[in-house]
């Protein structure tokens, strides 16, 4: 790769010989005298000495001009790429090896841009220039440039040569980065710093340079609209659009298009395109309108095309008619003829046009505002979710909308809107699919991908409803049928106290509802939790009572397991969780097709204190909707003299696998929730 | 304070319950931790439960003694000095 180091400069003289001297330790060098009129036979020499090149315009032409005659220059010598600095001295020539690096790196033709670091002392319009002209490239070439004004660029000769710039002056700079893009140029940042002395002289006019600015971004704006394509500048050719892969996948196709550009920013500034097309008069044309903007300017298509729905028939055309009316007429019009709505259509049109001149710029800051900030707030990292319906999938909204619903129907017709909703996670989330597949495998073995899909549906949809039905419950006075399902032997540990035992229960069905299922056994219990689930059993605990219900979390003395032990030893009942391990300690044990690590802490517990454990499991019956209780047989852990280990703790550990597999075979349609 | 006398053998009743293999009671000291990350043992809540199963059954310390006394089980010397104190058998 051959590199020159190109210095435009026009009036100076002050800077320029220490700016060459420097960059000359780098790389050769050659200055463009843009006519410069402090230019002396001194300097001439002093540039010549220091080995430096030299071009002068005969009169002032402009930046753009000097770089695009050194790029002639420089392509006749046969020099690869060319790095621009300014001669003011504002950038650092010991930054060019990062050029000379970055170069020599790339695969293809790309346009190097020195990103300045602003820091404190850097002027607030320098800022503020900045920002607004990344916005504009932005908007030009859908693109990313961390610096648009910046001077010191690396350019590729040949590409940019190709490129049909019209700006000859700073305009220029600009033109060329929208050009290169739409010609196939990577754009790269690179981080520089900047030196702004006081008595900076810039020859950038104030009201001159801002009147050429405007007038490129407008024509770079509008050509950027016309479908026809740039030129194309690289020496490789330009790929062809994947219409075919997108045919072939067209699920994937549409998730790329909603997922890309979907920025808070971009977000909204679709959501202003969708407005003001929307709005507009254009009946008929709206969607292909803003489908067309929006990609041209390489927005968000889907979204906006979803919000433009809101701006539908008869509501917001009316609304501009009547706004329209009024400013021709100074009052609404209120009689709704054949005259008034046939005969009159091209008044009406008019005043439409009108009205939505006022009310698409109004609608479109304040939809584009909330937009941005719904996105934001959607978009947030996320936190750690302690709510009540911590198992629950889906978003907050959700919840929301289903415990209003709850309120307003009644909980039969809320279970049954699951339905449609757990149709979408069936059908798209892949994850909770791949997590099913498994346990519905071993319930329907070798079903059909049409059948995999209804009984996935239904498991998806059972376990939406138990979590509907344990926010149902968890409001004091609401309870739901039950049918019973209790071994005669388990039935006296329920009901009488004294009878110490260990409630085990399981993350099955609706195991939740377990809990306030304890409503109806009228004895101490002792729950222990994850500290994780202490907001859910408060709340649980709120509607049970102090005093009856008492919850310990594993972050306790030994694990809280002490303190259930004393509570056993007391004839107290205690509530675990028989299938997950808090501890290190495990017993693992083959259910449904995969293998399950059990805690031995309750078959621990229960031979140390000789008591039963008690296995809970609760299924969410929905023809007629009621809870199913289903107490097994309890079982007696046999205690010894020495120290239990594990293996003597194991067989218990697989009847409890038996139990739950017997009562999911009982109700496939359960969900089991195996991690996390 | 414990006795010397009592702390061994308090500490080798410990060990020969709880299955410890990777220390032997000579060359674990009496201020070693005996749970959490930074203990040799690395013992667990299982082992608590069956220490304090243990100490109720051969030093007959009633088992509601240690709930909630985590300093208690910081090591051999806290447990030791507790256990003498509060035995009603097995000295």
């Amino acid at each position: 790769m051959t590199i020159w180091c190109v210095i435009p400069v026009f009036n100076h003289a002050g800077t320029l010989a220490d700016v060459v001297r420097r960059a000359r330790e780098h790389l050769p060098v050659l200055v463009v005298d843009d006519g410069s009129t402090d230019w002396t036979p001194e300097l001439q020499e002093t540039l010549k000495s220091l080995d430096a090149h030299v071009i002068r315009h005969q009169r002032n032409e402009g930046k753009g001009a000097a770089i695009l005659t050194a790029l002639r220059e420089a392509d006749a010598a046969g020099v690869d790429y060319i790095v621009t600095l300014d001669a003011d001295g504002q950038h650092y020539p010991e930054e060019l090896p990062k050029f000379i690096d970055a170069i020599e790196m790339l695969q293809q033709e790309t346009l190097l841009v020195g990103c300045r670091e602003f820091g404190p002392g850097i002027p607030k319009s320098s800022c503020f220039g900045r920002s607004f002209a990344n916005f504009w490239f932005r908007l030009e070439s859908g693109a990313k440039c961390g610096d648009c004004q910046s001077g010191f660029r690396a350019y590729p000769v040949k590409a940019t040569l190709r490129l049909e710039c019209a700006g000859r002056r700073y305009s220029f700079e600009a033109e060329v980065l929208a050009r290169a893009s739409w010609g196939g140029v990577a754009i790269h940042d690179i981080p520089i710093k900047v030196h702004y002395p006081k008595d900076r002289i810039s020859h950038f006019d104030k009201l001159k340079d801002n009147l050429r600015l405007t007038a490129i971004h407008s024509r770079l704006v509008t050509r950027r609209l016309i479908p026809w394509p740039a030129k194309w500048v690289l020496s490789t050719p330009r790929p062809k659009p994947q219409i075919i892969k997108m045919l072939r996948h067209p699920w994937q196709t549409i998730k790329e298009l909603f997922s890309e550009n979907a920025t808070p920013c971009e977000l909204a500034w679709s959501a202003v395109v969708a407005t003001l097309l929307g709005v507009a008069p254009i009946f008929g044309f709206h969607i292909a309108a803003i489908l067309y903007v929006t990609t041209r300017f390489k927005l968000n298509p889907p979204f906006a095309l979803a919000l433009q729905n809101i701006y539908a028939p008869p509501l917001s055309p009316l609304l501009c008619i009547e706004l329209g009316y009024y400013m021709q007429h100074g009052e609404f019009l209120t009689t709704l003829s054949f005259q008034s709505s046939v005969a009159e259509l091209h008044l009406r049109f008019l005043d439409w046009l009108l009205g939505s001149l006022i009310l698409a710029p109004l609608f479109s800051v304040i939809v584009g505002t909330a937009v941005y900030f719904i996105a934001r707030f959607v978009q947030r990292p996320k936190e750690a979710d302690t709510a009540l319906l911590s198992s629950s999938r889906g978003p907050k909204a959700g919840l929301l909308f289903f415990s209003i619903l709850l309120k307003c129907t009644g909980i039969h017709i809320a279970t049954a809107c699951v339905w449609p909703i757990s149709f979408f996670y069936a059908l798209f989330d892949r994850t909770a699919a791949k997590r099913a597949r498994p346990t519905l495998d071993v319930l329907h073995p070798n079903q059909s991908a049409f059948m995999r899909f209804l009984h996935r549906w239904r498991l998806f949809t059972r376990q939406g409803q138990a979590i509907l039905v344990l926010h149902y419950l968890s409001d004091a006075g609401h309870t739901l049928p039950v049918v019973n399902d209790i071994h005669p032997d388990a039935a006296p540990f329920l009901n009488e106290k004294g009878k110490g035992c260990v409630a085990l229960n399981s993350h099955f069905g609706c195991w939740q509802a377990e809990l306030f299922r304890s409503n109806e056994i009228k004895r101490p219990l002792l729950f222990l939790a994850h500290p994780d689930a202490k907001p859910q059993l408060d709340k649980f605990q709120a509607v049970r009572g102090e005093g009856i219900a008492k919850i310990s979390t594993a972050d306790a003395n030994a694990g809280g397991l002490l303190e259930v032990m004393s509570h056993l030893n007391q004839g107290g009942m205690a509530g675990l969780m028989g299938d997950r391990v808090m501890d290190g300690n495990s017993i693992e044990t083959a259910f449904s097709a995969r293998t399950l690590k059990l805690p031995p802490a309750p078959w621990l517990l229960a031979a140390r204190t000789h008591t039963p454990v008690i296995i809970f499991l609760t299924a969410l019956q929905c023809h007629p909707l009621a809870l199913v209780y289903h107490v097994a047989k309890p079982i007696w852990p046999a205690d010894s003299e020495k120290r239990l280990k594990s293996e003597e703790l194991a067989p218990y550990a697989k009847e409890y696998a038996r139990v739950i597999t017997e009562f999911s075979n009982r109700f496939p349609d359960q969900w089991f929730k195996f991690e996390e | 304070m414990a006795d010397t006398d009592f702390k061994t053998a308090f500490k080798a009743n410990v060990f020969e319950w709880l299955n410890v293999d990777c220390a032997t009671p000579e060359d674990f000291a009496d201020d070693e931790p005996l749970f959490g990350e930074k203990s040799r043992l690395g013992l667990d809540s299982l082992d608590a439960v069956e220490l304090v199963v243990m100490l109720q059954r051969h030093y007959g310390v009633p088992q509601k003694d240690f709930e909630n006394k985590k300093e208690l089980f910081k090591n051999i010397e806290t447990l030791a000095d507790y256990v003498q104190n509060h035995a009603t058998k097995g000295l």
